[in-house]
C-alpha cells in the first residue's frame, strides 16, 4: 500500500542560513487527500520536494510502502507531480499525456490503452490531437493531473494545482479533483494558501509554519482543536481576549477575567493547563457569537439557550462578504470582536445599535499567553 | 474627492473590443468596487480610468471636466498595481513621496506628509528600506501609501485586485484595513477597487459587475446578492447555487416593499420535482409562468423535525456531509413527490409506475451549507432523513431559464 | 465514470509489455553520473586550455622577456625609444578613437532603443534588421564601403575616417545592449510613475535611466573594446594613422616578437580592467541622490509628443546618414564591366577569392562544429550546476575573448599554441582556427545559455517525476527547447569567424581569408574587385543575420 512516512527530515539550504523544513515526522496512510497549510515560506514546498525526490533532504529519510527511498531519484519512487504552473510540454495533448509510458519504454498498445483511459477521466479526450497552446488554466490542470494518473504512480503531489485559476473557477473544480482522486484511489498531497478550499475537500490537513509541523489532523478536529492561536487563527479566523487565571475550580475549570474591566468568564480546559494569575488568551470563532436585540426572549425561543453566557456590546460595523454577514462589535471593555453570520440571519442590526451578545464556553478555548502575540497573529 | 464620469466608453486594442460602451457615474467619496471573470476588461478600465489608455470612443469626466486625452501624469489618480509595481532602486519613502516631489518644491514638508502616510499604514520606521527587503504584505501597503500620496485631496484611487496574490486569511484582514483607510473621514477619497473576487467585491458601496466587456449590473451589495439582473451575476456572487424549474401556481401580494421600492410579490411554484417552493420577489408573476428558482445552498436551514408548513420545506435524505470549518456542506437527495407531479388524482399515477416496474423514483440532488455552529447543527449523518427550508426573500426567480444556459453556467455534473 | 475504470488505469503494467528500446537502455546507462563528471571534466579542460591558457601564457612570456623589451622598446642602439614611441603614439589613437566612436554611439543609440523596445510601429522588424547589420558583415568590407562613402565627401584616409568606421561598425553593440537592459525594465514602473504626476522625460529618467545603466555600461565597455581591438578595417580607413592592433600586426610581421607580445599583454591589460569594472558595477547600487533636483516645468515642457517624437527621428536621420548609408554604399559601386578586367586579369584574382572563400568557411565550419560540442556542455554548467564561486569565475573568463581586442588575442593563441609555445599547430588554417575558436566561444555559449535559463526547469522535473532518466529528459524535453538558440549561437559564432581580420592576420601562412583579402587589395588600390568581394560577403552576411533572427532565443543576451 503506498504509505508515505517521513522520519526526522530536515532540509537546509544555502550552508545553513536557511532551514526550510525543521525536524518533521509525518505518516500518510493511503488514499488519504492531505493538505499541506501554511504561510509562504514554511517550508511545505520544499517538503513536496524532498517526498517526491526533486530535493534530497539534508537529514531524515523518506519512506514509501516501507522501503527507504531517501536517495532514489524521483522517476523511481511512483509519485507523480502536478505542478502549480502545470509545467505542460509544448507537445501535443496525448503525448503530453503518455509521456511517461513512452520513456519508459512500454509497447505500443498499451500506451493507446492507457493514455485513452486516462484522457477520458479528465474529459479530454476529443482534444488528444491539438496543442495546449492557449489553453485556459481549468483545461490545462486537468492535463497535468492526466499525465500524472496516467504514469500508473499510485501518489499525487500537487503543488497550488489551483492556485491560478479565477476563485469562482477553483471553487467548482475542486470537488471535481477531489472526485478524480477518491475515484482513482490515489494518495494525494496538496499544498494550497486557501484554507476553504483545504477544509473542503481534504481529508487530513497539516500546518506547518518556519519549517517546523504545527498540527496534523482531519479539518473537523483541527479547527475546533487547534493546538495553538496559530493554527486557530490561519484556519478560519479566531476573536482573541487578554485575561488572567483569577480561580481554579477543580482541575480543569478556570475563572478568567477579562484585561481592562471586562467580563469573568468560568471555562472548562482540560486540554491545557494554567495556573492562578497566568496571562492567557481567550480565543473563540466569528461564528460561535449569537447576537440578540436588548430584552431578547430567551424563554420562549425555539433554540435551547441553557448556558450561554451573555454581555452587552456596540455595532461598530457591518459587512456582507456574500456568502455571510460579519459584525465588528465592541464590547465593555474596548475590545473588538468579529462575528460572522450567515446571509439568512434575522436581525438588522444596524451600525451603534446596543446589543447583547452570547457565548457558550464550551466554544471558548484557553491558550498560553505567547511570547509574542502580535508574531503569532500573523498570518505572513 | 472626485465625481468620475465615463459616458459610452468603448476601448478597443488590437481590434478586439475590450469594452464595450460603458456608461458610469463613480460619485464623489464613494468605494466603488468593480468585479468580473478574468478577460472582462478590468485592467484596460483600469488603464483609462488612470489616462494610461485613451478610448476609441467616448468621454471620461473628472468632476465635470473632459480628461479622455489628460496624460496620466495630468489626472492625479492614485493608482495601486496588482504586482505593486514599486520602484525597485528607490527606498520606500522615496517611493512614496514620488508623486508630491513631482510638483512640490518644499521637500522637507513632502518627507514629513511621507512619514505621517507611512505611519497610517502601519509602517513607520521602515521608510529608508528598499521594497525588496520587505515582504508581501509590507510591499502592499506600500503601493497603497504611494497611490494615497499621489491623489493630493483630488483624484481618483485605483485599486487594481489588490490583495490576488495574498492567502485568503490576510486578505480578510487587509480588505477592511484598506476599506477603512480609503473611507477614513480626513482623506475623503474617492475609489476604484478591482477585483476578481466575489466577497472583496463586497466590500464597496456599489458594485459593478464587469463580463466580457460589458457591465451585467450596478447596484448595491444587498441589490446583487438578492435582486440580480441575470444568471451569471446570481452565479458569480453564490458559491455554490441550486436550481428549480416550475410552473407558478399561486400569486399573492403581500404587504411589503423590496429593495428596488418596489412591492413585493408572494409566488408558489411547483417545480418539476413535485416540491412546493414559494419566493418573495418584486417581479411580475402570473399563474401558469414557467419559472427557475435559484437558491443558494447557505440560505438553506436544517432540522432533523418535519415542519408543519410544507411549502418552503423539502424533505430528504443526508447523502455527504463535509466539514469546511465555519461550515458544514451537506448533500442531500430528495426523491421526487410523484403523487403530485402526475397533476392530481389521474389512475396512473407515475408512483404506481415506478412501484409496478419496481423502481426507485428518480432523486434530486440539494446541496446545502449550514454554519457549525451549536445551535444550527443537530449532528447530522449520512443515510438521515431531514428537513430543509429556507427563508422566502432569499429567493431569487427568472423567467425559466432553458436547461443547457442553466448546466453551462452552473456547471451542473 | 466507474471506479473500475480507473482502477484499470493505474494497475501496475505486466512485466512483459515493457519493452525497452535499445537508445532508452543506453540513455540509461549514459544518465549514470560517473559519465556526467567525465564530460565536465573534458568541457572545463578545453575551456581553460583554448581561453585562459594562451592569456596566462603571454603574461609570461613578457616577464620571461622584459630584458629584450627594455632593450628594443626604450634602449635600441640605432632608434632609442623610438618604438615605444611609436605604441604610445598607436595607443592614444585607439582610446581616443573607441572613445569618441562610442560615445557618438550611445547619442545616437539611446534614442534608436528606446523606439525598437518601448514603441509600435510599422517597419520595426526592418529597422531592428538594419540596426543589426553592421555587427554581421566583416569589418574590412564595411570599413571598405565607408572609405568609398566618405570619399564624396573628400574625406580622406586618416583619423576621422577611421573614427567613422569605428562609430558605423560598434553601433549595434550599443544599440543591442540598450534594448536588452531596456526590456528587462518592467514597463508597468513607467506606467506607474506616469500615474503618479511624473511626465514622460522624468519618468525616463528618475526610473528607467537607473535601472538600465548598467546595461549601458556593460554594452558601452563591450562596444569600447571592441573598437580597441578593430584592425581590419582600421587598416584600410587608416591611411597613415596606426593604431595598436595594427602595431601589433606589423611587429609580428616583422617577428618582433617579444615587442609584439609586450603591447599585446598592454592590450589585454586594460580590457581586462574594463571587464573588472563592468562586473563590479553589474552588482545593482542604490540611487541615493535626491532624484528630484531637476527642473520639472522644463522635463513637462519636454514630455510633450513633438518633441519626444522629433528627438527618435533627428537620431533616426543621424544613425542613417553616418551608419547605413556608409556601411552599404558599396553596394552602388559595383561595376561589372571593370569587375570583370580586374578578376580575370593576368594575376587569377578570381582564384584568389575563390580560395579565400573556400578557406573562410571551412574556417567557420570547424569552428562552429567544436565550439558546439563543447558550448552545449559548458552552458549547462554555467547555468545549472551550483558551484558557488566557481559559476561567476568560469562566467567572467568567458567574457574575457568578448573583451579583449582580437589581435591581442590572436597574438596570445599564436605565442602558446604555436612555434614559439607548445608548437602543437604553426600558421596556417590549423592555427586560424585555434584562435577563431577563442573568440568566438563566448558567441555560441552565450546565446544558448540563454535558453537554458528560459528552459522552464519545471518540465524537466516533470519528466523526471514521469519516470524519466536524465539524458532521456535532455532528448525529449531540454534539447528541442534550446535548439533555436543552439542554431543562434552557431550562426553568430560563424559570421564573427568570417568577419575577423586581426586575429587571422596574425596567424595566417600563406592561406588568405576573405576579409584579409580585401585588406590585400585594397592597399594594392584593386578597388574594383575589393568592391566586388565586399558585396559577396555583406550578401552572405545578410542572409546568415536573417537567419540567425530567426532563430534567435526570445531572451537575448548580450554578446
Amino acid at each position: 500500500m503506498p504509505e508515505i512516512r517521513l522520519d526526522h527530515i530536515t532540509k537546509i539550504f544555502d550552508n545553513g542560513k536557511v532551514i526550510a523544513v525543521n525536524n518533521v515526522n509525518l505518516i500518510i496512510r493511503d488514499g488519504d487527500f492531505v493538505f499541506l497549510l501554511g504561510p509562504s515560506g514554511c517550508g511545505k514546498t520544499t517538503l513536496l520536494r524532498t517526498i517526491s525526490g526533486l530535493i534530497q533532504p539534508t537529514q531524515g529519510r523518506v519512506f514509501i510502502n516501507g522501503l527507504d527511498v531517501t536517495d532514489s531519484p524521483p522517476q523511481s519512487r511512483g509519485i507523480a507531480f502536478v505542478f502549480q504552473n502545470f509545467n505542460i510540454f509544448p507537445l501535443t495533448v496525448w503525448e503530453n499525456c503518455t509521456y511517461a509510458l513512452n520513456v519508459q519504454g512500454y509497447s505500443r498498445d498499451y500506451i493507446i490503452e492507457k493514455g485513452e483511459r486516462a484522457l477520458e477521466i479528465v474529459g479530454l479526450l476529443e482534444r488528444a490531437d491539438e496543442y495546449p497552446i492557449g489553453w485556459g488554466n481549468g483545461d490545462l490542470q486537468r492535463l497535468g493531473i492526466a499525465r500524472a494518473i496516467c504514469s500508473g504512480a499510485r501518489i499525487l503531489i500537487m503543488d497550488e494545482p489551483l492556485g491560478s485559476l479565477d476563485p469562482k473557477i477553483s471553487a467548482e473544480f475542486r470537488w471535481e479533483l477531489r472526485n478524480i482522486i477518491k475515484d482513482a484511489h490515489l494518495t494525494a498531497i496538496q499544498v494550497t494558501h486557501n484554507q476553504e478550499e483545504a477544509m473542503a475537500i481534504g481529508d487530513r490537513i497539516i500546518i506547518m509554519r518556519d519549517g517546523h509541523l504545527l498540527q496534523e489532523d482531519t479539518p473537523d478536529e483541527l479547527y475546533k482543536y487547534p493546538t495553538s492561536l496559530f493554527v486557530g487563527n490561519f484556519l478560519g479566523g479566531i476573536n482573541i481576549l487578554e485575561g488572567y487565571v483569577i480561580h481554579i475550580d477543580h482541575p480543569d475549570v478556570y475563572h478568567v477575567k477579562i484585561r481592562l474591566g471586562g467580563p469573568k468568564l468560568i471555562i472548562n480546559a482540560p486540554y491545557s493547563r494554567f495556573s492562578l494569575d497566568e496571562n492567557i488568551i481567550v480565543a473563540f470563532r466569528p461564528e460561535d457569537v449569537y447576537l440578540f436585540p436588548l430584552g431578547y426572549d430567551f424563554e420562549n425561543s425555539q433554540a435551547d439557550w441553557t448556558g450561554i453566557f451573555l454581555t452587552d456590546a456596540i455595532i461598530k460595523s457591518k459587512f456582507h462578504t456574500g456568502k455571510e454577514r460579519r459584525f465588528i462589535i465592541e464590547i465593555d471593555n474596548g475590545d473588538e470582536i468579529e462575528i460572522s453570520k450567515p446571509e439568512t440571519f434575522k436581525y438588522r442590526f444596524c451600525e451603534g445599535d446596543n446589543i447583547q451578545i452570547g457565548l457558550f464556553m464550551d466554544d471558548v478555548r484557553l491558550f498560553k499567553y505567547p511570547k509574542n502575540l502580535q508574531k503569532e497573529m500573523d498570518l505572513q | 474627492m472626485v465625481r468620475v464620469e465615463l459616458r459610452h466608453v468603448s476601448f478597443i486594442q488590437n481590434k478586439v473590443e475590450i469594452l464595450h460602451d460603458i456608461n458610469l457615474i463613480i460619485e464623489d467619496q464613494e468605494y466603488l468596487t468593480i468585479v468580473g471573470p478574468t478577460g472582462a476588461g478590468k485592467t484596460s478600465l483600469v488603464g483609462l480610468l488612470s489616462g494610461l489608455y485613451q478610448p476609441t470612443k467616448g468621454q471620461i469626466l473628472f468632476d465635470g471636466v473632459d480628461v479622455t486625452h489628460f496624460p496620466p501624469y495630468e489626472r492625479h489618480c492614485g493608482v495601486m498595481f496588482e504586482s505593486y509595481a514599486l520602484f525597485p532602486h528607490l527606498t520606500v519613502l522615496d517611493n512614496i513621496c514620488y508623486a508630491r516631489h513631482m510638483h512640490e518644491s518644499n521637500h522637507t514638508e513632502t518627507y514629513a506628509i511621507g512619514e505621517a502616510v507611512l505611519e497610517l499604514v502601519r509602517l513607520e520606521g521602515r521608510g529608508s528600506a528598499l521594497p525588496h527587503e520587505c515582504s508581501g504584505g509590507m510591499q502592499q501597503r506600500i503601493a497603497l501609501a504611494r497611490a494615497i500620496m499621489a491623489l493630493e485631496q483630488k483624484g481618483l484611487l485605483i485599486l487594481d485586485e489588490p490583495f490576488k496574490a495574498l492567502d485568503a486569511g490576510l486578505r480578510m484582514n487587509l480588505r477592511r484595513e484598506v476599506r477603512k483607510i480609503a473611507k477614513s473621514k480626513e482623506l475623503q477619497m474617492t475609489t476604484v477597487h478591482v477585483t476578481n473576487d466575489m466577497q472583496e467585491a463586497m466590500m464597496g458601496d456599489r458594485i459593478v459587475v464587469l463580463d466580457q466587456g460589458r457591465i451585467r449590473q450596478i447596484g448595491t451589495p444587498q441589490e446583487i446578492l438578492y435582486e440580480p439582473v441575470d444568471l451569471f451575476v446570481a452565479n458569480f456572487f453564490s458559491t455554490e447555487m441550486n436550481y428549480f424549474n416550475g410552473k407558478v401556481v399561486e400569486v399573492r401580494m403581500v404587504e411589503k416593499i423590496g429593495f428596488k421600492g418596489k412591492p413585493l410579490q408572494r409566488v408558489v411554484i411547483q417545480t418539476k420535482e413535485g416540491f412546493f417552493l414559494f419566493a418573495k420577489t418584486e417581479k411580475n408573476f402570473e399563474i401558469g409562468d414557467k419559472v427557475t428558482f435559484l437558491i443558494r445552498s447557505q440560505y438553506f436551514q436544517a432540522r432533523h423535525k418535519r415542519r408543519q408548513d410544507k411549502t418552503n420545506s423539502i424533505v430528504g435524505k443526508v447523502n455527504r456531509v463535509k466539514f469546511m470549518g465555519a461550515w458544514l456542506r451537506i448533500e442531500m437527495l430528495a426523491p421526487y413527490q410523484l403523487e403530485t407531479f402526475v397533476n392530481g388524482n389521474k389512475t396512473h399515477s407515475m408512483k404506481n409506475h415506478c412501484v409496478e416496474l419496481s423502481l426507485e423514483p428518480p432523486k434530486k440532488l440539494i446541496k446545502i451549507e449550514i454554519p457549525t455552529t451549536r445551535v444550527a447543527v443537530h449532528n447530522f449523518q449520512v443515510g438521515e432523513t431531514i428537513t430543509i427550508y429556507y427563508p422566502s426573500q432569499y429567493v431569487i426567480v427568472f423567467p425559466q431559464i432553458p436547461q443547457p444556459e442553466l448546466e453551462a453556467t452552473l456547471r451542473v455534473n | 465514470m466507474t471506479p473500475k475504470l480507473y482502477t484499470s488505469v493505474l494497475e501496475l503494467p505486466d512485466k512483459n509489455i515493457k519493452r525497452r528500446s535499445i537508445l532508452l537502455n543506453i540513455e540509461k546507462e549514459l544518465s549514470k553520473p560517473i559519465y556526467r563528471i567525465i564530460l565536465e571534466i573534458i568541457v572545463i579542460t578545453f575551456f581553460i586550455l583554448i581561453i585562459a591558457a594562451p592569456i596566462i601564457n603571454i603574461i609570461s612570456n613578457v616577464i620571461d622577456n622584459i630584458r629584450e623589451i627594455r632593450s628594443r622598446l626604450f634602449f635600441d642602439e640605432l632608434l632609442g625609444n623610438l618604438q615605444w614611441q611609436i605604441m604610445k603614439t598607436a595607443l592614444w589613437n585607439s582610446f581616443s578613437t573607441a572613445f569618441l566612436a562610442v560615445g557618438v554611439d550611445i547619442l545616437i543609440g539611446f534614442p534608436i532603443a528606446v523606439l525598437l523596445t518601448r514603441n509600435n510601429f510599422r517597419g520595426k522588424k526592418i529597422l531592428d534588421t538594419l540596426v543589426d547589420l553592421p555587427m554581421a558583415v566583416p569589418t574590412s568590407a564595411l570599413g571598405f564601403s565607408v572609405l568609398l562613402f566618405w570619399r564624396i565627401f573628400n574625406v580622406n584616409p586618416g583619423k576621422i575616417l577611421v573614427i567613422f568606421v569605428h562609430i558605423a561598425f560598434t553601433f549595434p553593440y550599443i544599440v543591442r545592449n540598450l534594448k536588452l537592459a531596456i526590456e528587462k525594465v518592467d514597463p508597468l514602473l513607467e506606467k506607474a510613475a506616469m500615474t503618479l504626476s511624473a511626465p514622460k522625460i522624468t519618468v525616463f529618467r528618475t526610473i528607467s535611466f537607473p535601472l538600465i545603466k548598467e546595461g549601458l555600461i556593460a554594452g558601452a565597455i563591450l562596444a569600447f573594446t571592441r573598437s580597441l581591438g578593430e584592425t581590419g578595417a582600421t587598416m584600410i580607413c587608416s591611411g597613415l594613422i596606426e593604431t595598436a592592433p595594427i602595431v601589433v600586426v606589423s611587429l609580428r610581421k616583422q617577428l618582433q616578437l617579444p615587442s609584439a607580445s609586450f603591447l599585446s599583454l598592454i592590450l589585454i591589460g586594460i580590457s581586462l580592467v574594463l571587464l573588472i569594472i563592468v562586473k563590479l558595477l553589474a552588482r545593482r547600487n542604490v540611487s541615493t541622490k535626491k532624484f528630484w533636483q531637476i527642473h520639472y516645468d522644463i522635463e513637462y515642457s519636454f514630455s510633450r509628443k513633438p518633441f519626444t517624437i522629433g528627438l527618435k527621428v533627428f537620431a533616426g536621420i543621424l544613425m542613417i546618414i553616418f551608419i547605413l548609408i556608409p556601411s552599404f554604399y558599396i553596394i552602388s559601386k559595383i561595376d561589372i564591366n571593370e569587375i570583370h578586367l580586374e578578376l580575370f586579369a593576368a594575376d587569377n584574382k578570381w582564384a584568389h577569392l575563390w580560395t579565400s572563400l573556400v578557406n573562410s568557411f571551412q574556417i567557420g565550419f570547424f569552428v562552429v562544429i567544436i565550439d558546439v560540442i563543447f558550448g552545449i556542455p559548458f552552458a549547462f554548467i554555467l547555468t545549472r550546476e551550483k558551484w558557488g564561486k566557481m559559476n561567476a569565475v568560469l562566467d567572467t573568463i568567458l567574457d574575457i575573448p568578448l573583451t579583449i581586442p582580437s589581435a591581442a588575442l590572436g597574438f596570445a593563441v599564436f605565442l602558446f599554441w604555436g612555434p614559439a609555445g607548445l608548437d602543437l599547430a604553426s600558421p596556417g588554417i590549423e592555427m586560424i582556427i585555434f584562435v577563431h575558436m577563442t573568440f568566438t566561444f563566448p558567441y555560441v555559449v552565450r546565446p544558448i545559455a540563454a535558453t537554458i535559463r528560459t528552459v522552464n526547469i519545471g518540465h524537466e522535473e516533470a519528466s523526471a517525476t514521469l519516470g524519466a532518466v536524465s539524458l532521456t529528459t535532455f532528448r525529449k524535453i531540454t534539447f528541442p527547447a534550446i535548439k533555436n538558440g543552439v542554431i543562434a549561437g552557431m550562426i553568430a559564432a560563424f559570421t564573427r569567424s568570417l568577419g575577423e581580420t586581426g586575429a587571422t592576420l596574425i596567424v595566417m601562412g600563406a592561406d588568405r581569408t576573405i576579409p584579409v583579402l580585401i585588406v590585400d587589395w585594397v592597399e594594392e588600390n584593386s578597388f574594383s574587385s575589393a568592391a566586388f568581394a565586399s558585396v559577396l560577403v555583406i550578401i552572405l552576411s545578410g542572409i546568415l543575420l536573417l537567419l540567425l533572427r530567426l532563430f534567435s532565443p526570445t531572451k537575448e543576451e548580450g554578446l
